[in-house]
């Protein structure tokens, strides 16, 4: 069975994005860097919403990332993609699928077939959908020493409480922490 | 001038307590209250706003009593009872008694007062809504945040509203054997 993980980091009050998907908040220096191309290298498949995905869509295939985060860029462009969207006819961005109509159905399919895990990067509103299903397997949750005014809640919406085991925690030199999660419960359905 | 250090439970979301004020969520352990009686050694005095008063001190005057109160709960409560105690309210009534005052005008000109004047530290316990007053006027020096294992979804958050985003250094972080994880952070000022 294929893992289904999340990563993503909020700031302090739990917020993945401030207004208009502010992220200028994250500290994203080179230790960061190196574990994001780290995890890259590890061929996973990334999955998105249709919002996170418009966004990195609009930056690493451009020359500026590819100057700013070389690897990271070429990991990103490289690795095989899926954005989940009911309204997005094509996807332009290279080894990209599209999944839409009732994605907790395809992703428990998805998880059935062969092939690499899955990390989720961003996309709140599928972070909570998945999570709610008892779908994600474990979640990496980079925590910014900041407080934002107004956001987005990265499990917002989310109908259940979830008990979480702590696998690991791992501080980065900017002051962001790193803490490993898994889920306590996950459906007995799904396994 | 002494410090204002806020201590506090949060849900690995951003919540002090769940949509209720529920904190069924928040497994308290000897190790972590041993940790925070580290903390108290410190400090001389406390603040919290009504609801967090009313938790702590139905609590906290009488724990130390209880047959099968835990070294650290006796501490704890110890302490507790030595502490004076400033109440951030509009409706609890004025009391003078346990070494317990009610601020409840020109709250944060009485703070400064009030920090200008304890001699140790002073720490504000959960207290969401006052907490955050004194945050967004930079009157708190550092926080310990202990992240909780589990996820609300909804509740009280700890910070909501901000007027301006608040940086804040990293100092240290400490990891307790029931998953819990405190971040340890100062306020940078600029």
């Amino acid at each position: 069975m294929r893992k289904l993980n999340i990563f993503n980091f909020i700031t302090l009050n739990g917020y993945f994005e401030g207004p208009n998907h502010d992220i200028s908040w994250h500290r994203h220096g080179g230790a960061e860097n190196k574990y994001s191309d780290d995890s890259l290298k590890a061929e996973g498949v990334l999955l998105f919403g249709r919002k996170t995905y418009e966004m990195m869509y609009s930056f690493w295939p451009t020359p500026m990332a590819a100057e700013m985060y070389p690897e990271t860029a070429k990991g990103m462009n490289k690795s095989e993609k899926i954005v989940f969207s009911n309204s997005l006819k094509k996807a332009e961005w290279n080894n990209t699928k599209i999944l839409g109509g009732n994605i907790v159905e395809e992703m428990k399919r998805l998880k059935k077939t062969k092939g690499n895990d899955m990390t989720i990067l961003g996309s709140g509103s599928i972070v909570s959908l998945f999570t709610d299903a008892g779908l994600i397997d474990s979640y990496q949750i980079m925590i910014d020493p900041v407080a934002i005014g107004k956001g987005t809640p990265i499990f917002k919406n989310m109908k259940h409480q979830l008990d979480l085991k702590l696998t690991g925690t791992r501080t980065f030199k900017s002051g962001v922490v790193l803490l490993s999660y898994q889920p306590i419960k996950i459906d007995s359905d799904i396994k | 001038m002494s410090k204002l250090i806020l201590v506090v439970h949060v849900s690995l979301d951003g919540f002090v307590a769940g949509q209720r004020g529920e904190l069924d969520g928040f497994e308290a352990g000897e190790e972590n209250l041993q940790f925070v009686c580290s903390l108290t050694e410190e400090a001389d005095t406390t603040l919290f706003g009504r609801i967090s008063y009313q938790l702590l001190n139905d609590n906290w005057p009488t724990a130390r009593n209880r047959p099968n109160a835990t070294k650290g709960e006796i501490a704890y409560s110890n302490w507790y009872n030595n502490a004076k105690k400033i109440v951030i309210s509009k409706t609890v009534a004025k009391e003078n008694s346990n070494n317990t005052t009610i601020v409840s005008e020109n709250i944060l000109e009485e703070i400064i007062k009030i920090k200008e004047r304890a001699e140790k530290n002073i720490l504000i316990f959960g207290s969401p809504t006052v907490s955050q007053l004194l945050m967004q006027h930079n009157l708190i020096d550092s926080y310990w945040i202990f992240v909780n294992p589990i996820m609300f979804g909804k509740g009280i958050p700890l910070f909501t509203d901000l007027s301006n985003k608040i940086k804040l250094k990293l100092v240290t972080t400490k990891q307790f054997s029931n998953g819990e994880v405190a971040l340890n952070y100062l306020t940078e000022r600029e």
